[in-house]
């Protein structure tokens, strides 16, 4: 019985299934999230994998302690960032449909030379929050996933900065008078309500870890980024146990930076 | 568990939820609206899954639910006209010979054996998907083992 080929026992999962899956999945209403975190006030939504980045980015984005003042009222003490788990593309979008969408107009690469070649692009909706939780500030951005082979980087397009930019981030190179900055770690990916151990206190102090919130499990992973601004836009290319080198994420950036 | 997470999960199990329903109903267009309603149930009493790990089949327990409850309204509620156009539009489609056996099962033995060997649970876990008990799991896969093998045999014979 064990012979046949029972993987392909049944015909494809039809279209209109599929469809029917995505819009009723598409339609369901939000549920009151528990993404309140117990030190950074950080709240986050998104797939597992869209967490972890989104997470990362956010983490990026605020660094260890260092907020800025936002531009509207109070400080920024902290970052909601949003995505659906369902792509916005699965092919890379046109200028036009990005000016549509979103009014903010990135440069946009299909394949880098080096062979990562566009998957799919989601929606993030981030907000930043001051002390007691007012939104204060909001940009929509982009995150592009590019695969070559089994590894994967992310390029993440934000319309504007929200808080400033991390001190441990250092300036690596500086391409067409842009400055390129680069920043390595190990991440710790904790559930949302998790409480920090002694050691984790310590890890943390150390700068063992830089801890995130917002997985199901505890996930550890060596997190790479290299972000610029350019034309009032902030790219960051995430890479989460990717094998590519910072030479090569600089020559990726040139290429975007060159980009018509 | 959260709405995206919820999302991920059934994204996941996409088709097992189509092999399910295929298992038990006829028409695509009921399958459809099966997993519409289950996706919905689960939702809504998300609250009452225990352990998100049982997430998988708590889904299908609540799909196979809604795929009987279809089903019992399937034959009255499709005109005679309509079903026999689909019934013959369905024996066009060049299934491979184990998709059409396993079709040709009772429907209580087919899902279990799809349950088993195409989506690959275990006994113990279709015994709760199911709500029956471990021998009638093993007997009804003993059942639809030896009925597969006749039709299959039959089936190269009639090719050979």
């Amino acid at each position: 019985m064990n012979n046949y080929n029972w993987n392909n026992a049944f015909p494809d999962t039809p279209k209109s299934f599929k469809n029917k899956v995505s819009a009723t999945l598409n339609s369901l209403p939000d549920k009151k999230e528990n993404g309140e975190m117990e030190n950074k006030k950080i709240y986050k939504t998104g797939s597992i994998k869209k967490k972890i980045i989104i997470t990362l980015a956010a983490t990026l984005v605020i660094g260890t302690s260092v907020f800025a003042a936002g531009k509207i009222s109070g400080k920024i003490y902290s970052i909601t960032s949003c995505s659906s788990s369902i792509p916005t593309y699965t092919t890379i979008p046109t200028v036009e449909q990005l000016k549509k969408d979103f009014k903010f107009n990135p440069k946009l690469i299909n394949k880098f030379d080096n062979g990562y070649a566009f998957v799919n692009g989601y929606t993030v909706n981030n907000k930043g929050l001051d002390e007691e939780g007012n939104s204060v500030e909001k940009t929509k951005s982009l995150d592009f996933t590019y695969k070559k082979g089994n590894d994967k980087l992310s390029l993440y397009m934000e319309n504007g900065r929200l808080g400033e930019r991390s001190k441990k981030e250092i300036v690596i190179a500086t391409y067409n008078g842009l400055d390129l900055y680069y920043n390595s770690y190990a991440n710790k990916l904790v559930p949302a309500d998790y409480k920090l151990t002694e050691q984790d206190k310590q890890d943390k102090l150390s700068g063992k870890y830089v801890f995130s919130y917002g997985s199901d499990k505890v996930e550890i992973s060596q997190v790479q980024s290299l972000n610029w601004m350019q034309d009032g836009i902030n790219y960051s290319f995430l890479g989460i146990n990717s094998n590519i080198s910072k030479d090569e994420l600089v020559k990726m950036a040139q290429q975007v930076i060159t980009a018509k | 568990m959260n709405k995206d997470t919820f999302i991920d999960d059934v994204l996941e199990v996409e088709s097992t939820l189509y092999h399910v329903s295929k298992s038990i109903l006829t028409h695509e267009q009921d399958c459809e609206d099966a997993v519409q309603e289950a996706i919905l149930k689960a939702y809504n009493k998300l609250g009452t899954l225990k352990k998100e790990q049982y997430f998988k089949t708590w889904l299908v327990r609540i799909l196979i639910n809604e795929c009987y409850s279809l089903k019992r309204k399937e034959y009255s509620q499709v005109p005679y006209e309509e079903y026999f156009e689909s019934a013959k539009a369905n024996d066009k489609e060049n299934y491979n010979e184990l998709y059409s056996a396993i079709q040709n099962l009772p429907e209580r033995i087919r899902i279990t054996i799809v349950l088993y060997y195409v989506e690959g649970y275990s006994v113990k876990e279709i015994k709760q998907i199911l709500q029956i008990p471990t021998g009638t799991v093993k007997s009804r896969l003993a059942k639809g083992r030896n009925l597969l093998k006749i039709k299959l045999e039959n089936m190269e014979a009639i090719y050979e």
